[in-house]
This record gives structure tokens, sequence and C-alpha cells, in this order.
């Protein structure tokens, strides 16, 4: 059956880099960076602790198969696992449209089914691409906070990600042999060695990806996967300063974290939500500020006595989900100091409400490794300095390795419950 | 029996299992965001399709369409390529921050952040044009050096 004009037809594709081998070189590429961004993606929904209270930003059910407890130490865990994810997914992105451009042809594949099992595969690539950008746009969108979509960007980037996840287990075993075929016959790194005089298209197979007309080459294949790593350093380049810090951060130019929103002084780094959105009162954050404590006793403490009580100093970061950390010198008082005094038994689970009225995080729920780490804080200043209202004062939830959403800023009450 | 699976379906019995398993996996987790408490009508569903539509329909065509007019104008391989690769950093530079180059969310950024989105389009605007006269000084050196080559290739025939 002769298919109809354009791209349908094969000699509508003129690439000479196109072929089973730099494909192959693009999906081993790109593959281990979309595992990174997987795996650390399902680490977060961990280290939320979806198990505690009403931490779970997730409807019940099924497909949320990692359960850890997670630790407070190292400290810097969740800055790592969330810088990655954000990160290598930026960096990524020219990876992944490289691989994309590379199979372009398949997508206008003549007869558009062949047969059943060839049907059943075109479903599945459906899922795989479509979930693919679905997971890179929503990702990168949300770490620019822009929202112009009706779902709910936690709920569909964490199931997006299973229908992506799960397409690309089949569709890797599938094409596993192809792979070696292309490196047993092309060799794993020999056609990077070729100029661009020497670059030839890899042998034609009616309906396979190299096209039976080629162009003359313009760009030697190490010099298309140049190119592409050289976008991929660029973003790089721009992005990973906002988590990394350092002389980095000063070339992060377009990270949404970037040096545009480092103020002056000590209380001059970035927040995820000023005091103003939060509609902090005030007048509640004022004198009459009482911390309520219970635990099997019930404290109320002024911050005057919070400060006569033993002061810790640690260094910690504040990792945001979205991808940017901050790490800062606070004080304030032990958590573990705290639960003492409340005669909290062992084991249990620390209940931390905010003065904020409203939001899904204005009240969260640690578990035993997280309030009862020696470096878990209820810190009171940053850097020798009161916090200032956007960071929270008059007191603040600083736990090691804690997503930062969960460091509860302007705390109103903790309570100590058994497990 | 395997082989008359084979025959009918085009693959072995495995390939279907393997997809029907990976099929299930995607519709539960579809049927989870399509809950009317978190995708209004099939939102969700029509970005997940339309992103793969709007990326092999009009992106794809697009940077092959640009590439295709670049080429045309008959440059040297090394001149076209030190056009590339700047457009193609600065390109997906923007692919990836367009909402803040644009000021998309100015709203939500200065909810979160206390600052309004600023200066985003302008260092955009001056890594391109820096990448572009690094890549033209780049190619000018060595146009440079291949035309002396030639040159002295020419003298010593």
């Amino acid at each position: 059956v002769r298919p109809p004009p354009g791209p349908t037809r094969e000699t509508f594709w003129r690439s000479p880099l196109r072929g089973p081998w730099l494909t192959a070189a693009l999906g081993s590429l790109l593959l281990p960076l979309v595992a990174i961004v997987a795996v650390t993606g399902f680490l977060s929904n961990a280290a939320y602790q979806p198990a505690l209270g009403a931490n779970s930003l997730l409807p019940a059910g099924g497909l949320q198969p990692l359960r850890v407890a997670w630790p407070a130490s190292p400290t810097w865990l969740y800055a790592l696992t969330q810088g990655l994810h954000v990160i290598v997914g930026i960096v990524a992105v020219p990876l992944l449209l490289a691989k994309l451009w590379s199979v372009a042809p398949r997508l206008f594949a003549w007869p558009p089914l062949r047969s059943p099992a060839h049907a059943v595969e075109r479903l599945s690539v459906l899922g795989l691409v479509g979930g693919a950008i679905f997971e890179f746009v929503t990702g990168i969108l949300n770490v620019q906070l822009y929202y112009p979509w009706h779902f709910n960007f936690v709920v569909a980037h964490y199931y997006g990600a299973w229908v992506f996840v799960a397409a690309l287990v089949v569709h890797v075993a599938i094409k596993m042999p192809i792979v070696a075929r292309a490196w047993r016959e092309r060799g794993a790194l020999a056609p990077l060695r070729a100029s661009l005089h020497e670059t030839r298209p890899e042998p034609y197979e009616p309906g396979g990806l190299v096209a039976p007309r080629p162009a003359a080459a313009t760009i030697s294949r190490r010099g298309a996967l140049g190119l592409v790593g050289s976008a991929a350093a660029g973003l790089f380049l721009v992005t990973a300063g906002q988590s990394i810090g350092g002389p980095l951060r000063r070339l992060a130019l377009l990270a949404p974290r970037g040096q545009s929103v480092v103020g002056r002084g000590p209380n001059g780094f970035p927040v995820n939500k000023t005091a103003a959105t939060a509609r902090i009162d005030r007048r509640a954050t004022g004198s009459g500020w009482r911390l309520q404590v219970t635990g099997t006793r019930h404290l109320e403490l002024s911050r005057a006595q919070l400060l006569a009580l033993e002061q810790h100093e640690e260094t910690l970061p504040i990792a945001c989900v979205e991808g940017w950390s901050t790490t800062q010198r606070w004080s304030g008082v032990r958590l573990r100091d705290l639960a003492a005094m409340a005669g909290a038994p062992d084991g249990s689970r620390l209940r931390v409400e905010s003065l904020q009225a409203h939001g899904a995080l204005r009240r969260v729920t640690l578990g035993p490794d997280q309030h009862a780490s020696e470096r878990a804080l209820l810190a009171l200043r940053v850097n020798d300095v009161d916090l200032s209202l956007d960071h929270g004062f008059p007191a603040r939830i600083v736990v090691p390795a804690l997503p930062g959403v969960h460091c509860t800023k302007w705390v109103g009450s903790l309570t100590w419950e058994a497990a | 029996v395997i082989a008359a699976f084979r025959r009918r379906y085009g693959a072995s019995p495995l390939h279907l299992a393997a997809h029907l398993v990976a099929l299930a996996i995607a519709v539960y987790a579809a049927s989870k965001v399509l809950h009317p408490r978190y995708s209004r009508g099939p939102a969700f569903l029509v970005w997940l399709v339309g992103g793969a539509v709007v990326h092999d329909l009009v992106l794809v065509p697009g940077y092959s369409l640009v590439d295709a007019l670049a080429r045309r104008v008959r440059l040297t391989p090394l001149a076209l390529n030190h056009l590339r690769f700047p457009a193609v950093i600065a390109g997906v530079m923007a692919l990836v921050y367009w909402p803040l180059i644009l000021v998309r969310a100015d709203g939500n950024y200065v909810r979160a952040t206390g600052h309004h989105v600023e200066g985003f389009a302008l260092r955009w605007l001056l890594l391109t044009a820096g990448l572009f006269a690094a890549s033209g000084a780049l190619y000018a050196a060595r146009a440079g050096v291949r035309a002396r080559a030639a040159r002295r290739a020419r003298g010593g025939r």
C-alpha cells in the first residue's frame, strides 16, 4: 500500500543522522536521568510522611508503595533529593526533545496499524510520550508557580508519573534488543569518531528510522550530541545555583529562586510564602502570643519564656519541593526539650499547627525520627537576629532533612500525640 | 498455540501481558486524577494527550522548518552550526522558562516570594545575545584559521 504524500512517506524524512544507533545513544543517556527524576519524585512523597496525620496531599489508595520513615539525617537529604529532581528534570529537557526528534518518523508510520500488537504498542507509546511531556511540562510550570490548568497539580503530577513510568518500563524492555543490536553492529561509541565529512547514514531498512533518500550531513553525530549536551549544560548553569548555592547561585540567571529573590540582611533569603499571603495577623504574633504546648501536661509559653530556655544553634537547610534551598544559621529551643517539659511519651508524633487560618499545610505531623532529632528546633532567631515576619516570627519549625513546607512558620501550637 | 497467537496478534503473549499491566496501571492512575475533586472534567486527559499532540504537530515541525530555512541560505556547515548552537541553547532556555520570561504568573510569584517577577526577560535576552556573540567570535577565529591553512596549502603547491 503506497502511503499518501507527506510525512507518511519514508522519503519525506531527509536527516542522515536518524537511525537506530542515534536513538539508542539518546535513549541510553536519557534513561538514567529519567530514573533519577522518578526515584527522587517518589522519595519526595515519602518525605512528606503521608501516613501521618493530615500530611498526605494525595487521595487514599494504591500506587503509593514508598512508605519509609523519613530520617532527619543527613541534614541535606531533602535538599539533595529534591534538588536532583528539579535540576535533572530541567537538564533532561534537551535530551527528551532530541530523543523524540530521532523517532519522529515513527509517528507517521504507514499503515498506521499493522497488527493488533502494533496497535497495542502505539497506545502504549501515547502513554509514554504523553506521560513524559505531561510530567515535564507540569513540573517545569509548577516551579515557576504558573498553573494554567484545571486539575490538582500534586495529584496529577504524582499519578501522571505512573502513566509515564509504566509505559517506560515496557518500552525499555521491548527496545533493549534494538539498542543491543545497534551497539553490536555500529559499536557503542565508534560512530562518535566520524567527523562531518565521514558522517554517513546508518544502513537503510524498510520501515526503520533511516531515511531512504538522506540529504548531505550538515553536522556530525558527535556534533549533534554536543549540541544537545550544550543545551543541557546551559540549563544546568542557569538553574542549579538556586539549589547548590555558592558561586553557582550568581549564575542562576533564570532559576525561579535565583538571585532575584535574595534580599539584604540576615533575613534576606527566599521564602515559599509571605506572611501577607498566609494572612498572618500582626496582632496574633505580638506580645500576646503564647505557644500552646501539649503532651501529658499543657503549657503556655511566651516568646520571652522560650528565649529564657536553653538555646541551641544549628546550621540547617530549608529545601523546597520546588527545588531551591537555602542554608542558614538558626537558633531556638530543641523540640525534644519542649517534649520533655510537656511530658510527651516516647515514640509520640508531633502535630504542629500554624497561626495561619487556611491552607492545606497549616497543620503537619512529624514522626518521632524527625521531631526527636538532636538538631530539630523551634527556631526563634536566624543569623543572630529575630526571625522576620515572612520567615515565621515569632517561632518556626526547622527540622533537618524535612521538606521546606513542613518547617511550619508562625507556630501556634505543638501537640505530642501517642502514635 | 503460541505460534498461532503470534500469527494473529503479531508478537508474543508476553508482549500483550506486559502492555496490559502497563495499561491497567495507567487507567487506575488516570482514574485517581479524574475524580471531580482533582480534575475539572477531563482536563487531566486533555493535557496528557494534548502535550504530545502539540509537541509532535507544532514544536517539531516548527523547529524543523526554522532549521530547513537556515540550511536553504547555503551557509557552510561550520557557519550553520555556529548559528545552531546559540539558537538551540537559548531556545531551550526559553522553552523551559517562558512563564518567567513572559511574566505569566506575577501574582503567584509575589504571594510566594514577596518580589515581582523582574529581569528574567532582560537576562534571557542578554544571555542569548552573549551566546550568539561568543559563537560568532569563535566562528570568525575558526574560519580565519581555515582560510590561512587553505592559503598555505595553495602556496605550497
